[in-house]
């Protein structure tokens, strides 16, 4: 239809020009126009439906009102960015052949990703990130998860945690390219609790604790963010 | 908790500081732009160093900060400033030093004691399109690409003071240009750069309708600004740049810095001032995008159609082209080593590229103008010629890659490629124009957009997976970058209706 409209544009300027060649320019103008007017119409119909379109006021790369893909991650640096974050110690530094087609190196890799690139990712967020062997291996499931707000999904920031490597290889490309582009993955969560909101914002509680699930216990791969008053009191074992 | 309150919370804190900081940053970028157009374009009109003063304060800040990052030294907020500061100086030193006292500078546009009031009221006219520009009130679209390697790859550049090799696919894949801009929001605290991509892109309207408006070939003011009006509203009104403008990716950049370069290739009225600025303009377009250093050859040779000496295009535009791209392919191939699954932009392909700058460089220096010179005046057709052979030769090469390419083409084209209907308003344009008319030329404009469509079918093809269907494949998205100078070729020729008025 639409095409048949810009056809009947077409010919009517000619014809109009044909027949009063003195206005020639005003009519080329209106012909102009009318296109401009149909283009608008058209594509204020279709360009929310050829992309998700967001509008907010408050600043934010993340955008609150977009269903899917509205980039969680993008609240991380603000939540943790100046704020002493206490994890594991015990991150692995495997190196591996990554040229031996042999070697099952997805699950290796696995634990790299769950180790120095989360930890990384979080000082490239401006996060003072100090090691505590306490936390090593403790679990969060059960009643104890649900207590935890999900942020969203994660999305790349996984996918592009090779950039806070500090290993030569890049482990956290391949890792995700191959892991979940293959369909072999669960898409990683990012998981939060305060007892007070504020504390996860710039101005919050200055000391926050991390633990990813240990991925031997079969548990989703999910990034837990809180409080360190919270997970002396209610987490810790 | 409740997401949304912690979202309020965050915003709470963060908006209004986050708001403030992105204005002033733009306001910065014009006042900068307006101190170096000061030297580059002394003579030029008030208002138009003010259309022309933010993208020139952009590109600045791009080839600053690119320098910076590529010569290992240390990216922060003070170096930065400094390094601003002192290209700053050395624009005006080497502006000076060639024109001397011929030409009456100042370093604050031109004109504004005599009209105190227009400039104040531009000054108004431009804080509010900042206020407008950074609030919100304008939507944005974002996708994966919008979030890794448009903000968080530039959050680690400032996180770690430059470039790492563990950045991997983000030296070989990302527009390091608008990567670096990204920065602006770490370096100076605020949060996103869509304020600053908005400005552009209102800046842009204005450039566009004044380009359409002094490009009229009629003496009736009326229809001139009827013309540049509804050229604009055309622009705006059109899906894919609609597309462009909000997607908060290098595209929308590149699309209007293409643009820019060309119209100041192209005017002749402004002439000698609006080359020079090109020599900042050329060279930052090379870096806007991973691919723009093969561009701006394509660029350069349609560009040595109009009157432009050897030397303004060769050793002012390629030349500081060339360097960039040679810097920035020895700091990633030679001083990093690069391990990763895929890149588009690899040792072998940067070989390429600099043959051809050199090729370029050769053609330009000492062919140009000299040999073969018969065969020069149809240097246009030579450029659509070449470009259909290297199409062929790909095709040749792999004919099922090739064929899966115009397939995807085809459909994005049509269907899902977030083309509307500007195909068929472009070629309405040209048919309602050259038949008005009877006209049939084919022009500088024309030479730029089917020239680049032809180059975009070749590039594609050197990217591992070729085309795809879809709005937001790569390759669709280059494409896109040519509506402003498609449209534009094709209100050239509604001008020609005009010369008949006359």
């Amino acid at each position: 239809m639409k095409y048949l409209v810009i056809l009947f544009l077409i010919i009517a300027a000619v014809a109009l020009m044909y027949l009063k060649k003195a206005y020639r320019t005003q009519i080329a103008l209106g012909f102009l126009g009318l296109l401009a007017f149909l283009s608008l119409i058209l594509s204020v119909r279709s360009l929310p439906s050829t992309v998700p379109l967001t509008r907010t006021f408050n600043q934010l790369f993340y955008q609150e009102n977009v269903q899917d893909e509205n980039y969680f991650d993008a609240i991380l640096p603000l939540m943790v960015g100046g704020k002493t974050i206490y994890t594991k110690d015990n991150f692995n530094h495997l190196t591996f052949d990554m040229s031996d087609p042999e070697a099952p190196w997805e699950y290796r890799l696995k634990e790299i990703f769950y180790g120095v690139n989360s930890r990384n990712i979080l000082q490239a967020m401006d996060a003072k990130v100090v090691e505590d062997p306490a936390l090593n291996g403790v679990e969060i499931k059960g009643a104890k998860k649900d207590a935890f707000d999900v942020l969203g999904q994660s999305n790349d920031l996984y996918r592009f945690s090779f950039a806070a490597n500090d290993i030569p290889e890049e482990y956290g490309n391949y890792f995700h390219y191959y892991y979940y582009y293959t369909g072999k993955g669960t898409p990683m969560h990012i998981y939060i609790h305060a007892d007070d909101p504020a504390d996860f914002t710039p101005d919050g509680n200055r000391e926050l604790v991390a633990i990813w699930q240990p991925l031997e216990e079969g548990n989703g791969e999910d990034l837990f963010l809180m409080t360190r008053e919270y997970y002396d009191r209610e987490v810790a074992p | 908790m409740n997401l949304s309150v912690l979202t309020q919370l965050l915003s709470a804190q963060v908006s209004v500081p986050a708001f403030i900081h992105q204005a002033l940053v733009i306001l910065c970028l014009f006042l900068y732009g307006c101190i170096l157009l000061g030297a580059i374009c002394p003579s030029w009109p008030f208002v138009r160093k003010m259309l022309f003063a933010y993208p020139a304060g952009l590109a600045a800040f791009s080839l600053v900060a690119f320098c910076l990052v590529t010569l290992s030294i240390p990216y922060n907020a003070v170096s930065v400033i400094v390094s601003c500061i002192v290209f700053g100086v050395l624009v005006w030193t080497a502006a000076l030093l060639t024109t001397g006292a011929k030409e009456r500078r100042e370093v604050f546009p031109a004109g504004w004691r005599e009209k105190p009031l227009t400039f104040v009221i531009a000054g108004l006219v431009i804080l509010l399109l900042t206020a407008f520009a950074c609030s919100g009130a304008l939507s944005v679209t974002l996708s994966n690409d919008s979030m890794y390697n448009y903000s968080f790859y530039p959050r680690l550049i400032v996180h770690y003071g430059g470039l790492r090799p563990n950045f991997n696919t983000f030296l070989t894949d990302v527009g390091q240009g608008v990567a670096l801009i990204n920065t602006l929001p770490y370096l100076f605290g605020f949060e996103e750069t869509f304020g600053i991509q908005h400005m552009l892109n209102l800046v842009f309207a204005a450039v566009f309708a004044t380009a359409v408006y002094e490009t009229a070939d009629t003496d009736k003011k009326a229809l001139r600004i009827a013309f540049a009006g509804i050229a604009v509203l055309l622009l705006y009104a059109t899906l894919p740049y609609l597309l462009l403008s909000k997607w908060i990716l290098a595209n929308d950049y590149f699309a209007v810095f293409m643009f820019l370069s060309a119209y100041l290739a192209f005017d002749a009225k402004h002439g000698a001032e609006g080359i020079r600025l090109l020599y900042l303009l050329v060279p930052v377009l090379s870096i806007l995008r991973i691919e723009g250093g093969v561009y701006v050859v394509l660029f350069l040779l349609c560009i040595s159609v109009l009157p432009v000496a050897n030397r303004q295009i060769a050793c002012g535009m390629l030349l500081p082209a060339v360097v960039l791209q040679a810097i920035y392919a020895i700091r990633i191939f030679l001083t990093m080593t690069i391990i990763a699954p895929y890149r588009f932009l690899t040792e072998e392909k940067a070989l390429l590229m600099f043959l051809l700058m050199i090729a370029a460089f050769v053609y330009l220096m000492w062919i140009r103008g000299k040999i073969f010179v018969k065969l020069q005046k149809y240097l246009g057709v030579w450029i659509i010629l070449g470009l259909l052979l290297i199409n062929l030769l790909l095709f040749l090469k792999d004919r099922a890659t090739y064929l899966e390419n115009m397939k995807a083409f085809r459909d994005n084209l049509l269907y899902s490629g977030g083309w509307g209907i500007f195909p068929m308003v472009i070629a309405a344009i040209y048919l309602v124009a050259i038949i008005g008319s009877k006209r049939w030329g084919f022009g500088f404009w024309d030479l730029l957009s089917f020239s680049y469509l032809f180059y975009v079918l070749s590039v594609s093809f050197m990217r591992e997976g070729g085309m795809h269907s879809g709005v937001g494949d790569s390759g669709n998205r280059v494409l896109l970058q040519m509506v402003p100078i498609l449209l534009f070729a094709a209100l050239q020729h509604v001008t020609d209706l005009m010369k008949k008025e006359d």
